[in-house]
């Protein structure tokens, strides 16, 4: 950008799979020259008696590009429920990551991220009294997905 | 064809990437062998015939139950104390500061005439025991500094109670309840005997998941809060290798309830504890 351009705002799909966030979908914008802000749902979309949903607002910050890769940082805040057979539990989390990102054509992109996640438990309901569990303090969270720029 | 050979190939690597990402930790099998419910005086016997924590106290809570559980406060020394608030207060009831602040010759000096308020070392309490009611148990309910001191100081703790079991020949007989699973981990030393129970406010699973990660002995509980105990819990606790000690337990039906069920220590303040169950039978 030139000194005194004003950068056009940027509309991005973005959508994927990551461990915590389970198949997701969002809306992304540029909030600055080199950040952008997401804002996803994910869910495994099961109907047994395993499912998983999940909402999060992540900001990412370009950092440098090596061979067209594009290397980013960034901060996810995630919410996410998982029943399975035994529990219900929701938490909350908070997951610095790397990310790296690819554009396949003008529009289009591929990106890969990982980086620990924090919970903190904010619920649990019992559905029986076959197992003892509790979600990991510490998990690791990797996703893969797409991005398109809409404009 | 091309699109489904990227959709299995993606299929397959998300699948074979997931497959090692657990989300939830699922623990183990144990087991313990149940033992009959042991009532503990609450803060040795309450305050119905004696204050609270006193020598008078802690000799009726032995006399009268299967065993006491008191307070412990830390003095600037590294002494353990007994005193349920973290302030030391003088005979006018004035507040000397906390105690993880204050020399234990100041703790020492405060004794009133009619010697009904005064503070008392848990070593002189596990003399008692040890002397007069070794078969007994003793509960240590090792409260936090409410403020941030080094994990230097929970080891001098930790050395201190270790210590005296070991001077007094209690292994097997004291509990310690306590919210630090670092100084609870501290203590987890089968030489030594000591029981230890994670602290938590109702939140069954939370617990007994803090008392598993950390290899504790298992859970101190606070009945009528959040999570209900019944049958199936306690038995599911037991079948995983952990004990329960419950605190609160004064009203006639929660003590009735809470022995059918087989919880392993009771803290209570109902000194009519026996004959309720008694008549109950």
């Amino acid at each position: 950008m030139l000194a005194g351009q004003v950068q056009k705002p940027k509309l991005t799909l973005t959508c994927g799979y990551g461990i915590y966030d389970a198949y997701f979908v969002g809306l992304g914008t540029n909030i600055g020259p080199k950040n952008q802000i997401y804002l996803t749902s994910g869910s495994d979309f099961s109907f047994t008696d395993h499912k998983q949903f999940s909402l999060a607002i992540s900001e990412i910050r370009k950092l440098f590009t090596v061979y067209k890769i594009k290397i980013n940082f960034g901060i996810k805040l995630l919410y996410w429920r998982l029943e399975d057979r035994y529990f219900i539990f929701s938490s909350a989390a908070l997951q610095p990551f790397f990310a790296t990102t690819i554009d396949l054509k003008k529009k289009l992109s591929i990106f890969t991220s990982i980086g620990p996640l924090f919970n903190m438990q904010l619920k649990s309901i019992r559905k029986n009294y076959e197992a003892i569990g509790w979600p990991k303090k510490i998990g690791a969270n990797w996703s893969l997905g797409l991005r398109y720029n809409f404009f | 064809m091309k699109f489904h050979k990227f959709s299995n190939l993606t299929f397959f690597i998300i699948t074979l990437l997931t497959s090692g990402c657990e989300k939830i930790e699922y623990f183990d099998k144990g087991y313990i062998i149940p033992h009959a419910t042991q009532a503990l005086a609450h803060a040795a016997s309450g305050d119905y015939k004696f204050p609270g924590q006193t020598i008078e106290a802690v000799n009726f809570g032995f006399r009268s139950f299967d065993g006491i559980e008191v307070d412990i406060q830390t003095s600037k020394n590294y002494t353990l104390w007994l005193s349920h608030d973290n302030v030391v207060y003088n005979c006018e009831g004035k507040d000397l500061g906390k105690f993880i602040s204050t020399e234990d010759n100041t703790i020492t000096d405060i004794f009133n005439k009619d010697s009904t308020f005064y503070y008392v070392k848990l070593d002189s309490v596990f003399q008692i025991m040890s002397e007069k009611w070794p078969e007994k148990y003793i509960s240590l309910d090792i409260k936090r500094p409410y403020q941030l001191i080094p994990f230097s100081s929970y080891n001098s703790i930790a050395d201190e109670i270790k210590s005296l079991v070991e001077k007094y020949e209690l292994s097997g007989h004291v509990l310690i309840e306590s919210s630090s699973t670092y100084l609870l981990k501290r203590l987890n030393d089968p030489a030594n005997g000591i029981q230890t129970y994670y602290f938590c406010l109702g939140d069954f699973d939370k617990g007994v998941a803090e008392a598993k990660l950390n290899d504790l002995t298992g859970i101190s509980f606070k009945i009528n809060s959040y999570d209900e105990l019944n049958g199936s819990l306690i038995e599911l606790l037991h079948s995983s290798g952990l004990k329960i000690q419950v605190f609160y337990a004064n009203e006639p039906a929660d003590i009735v309830d809470l022995n059918v069920i087989g919880v392993d220590f009771m803290q209570t303040d109902n000194l009519d504890f026996y004959t309720i169950l008694e008549s109950n039978n």
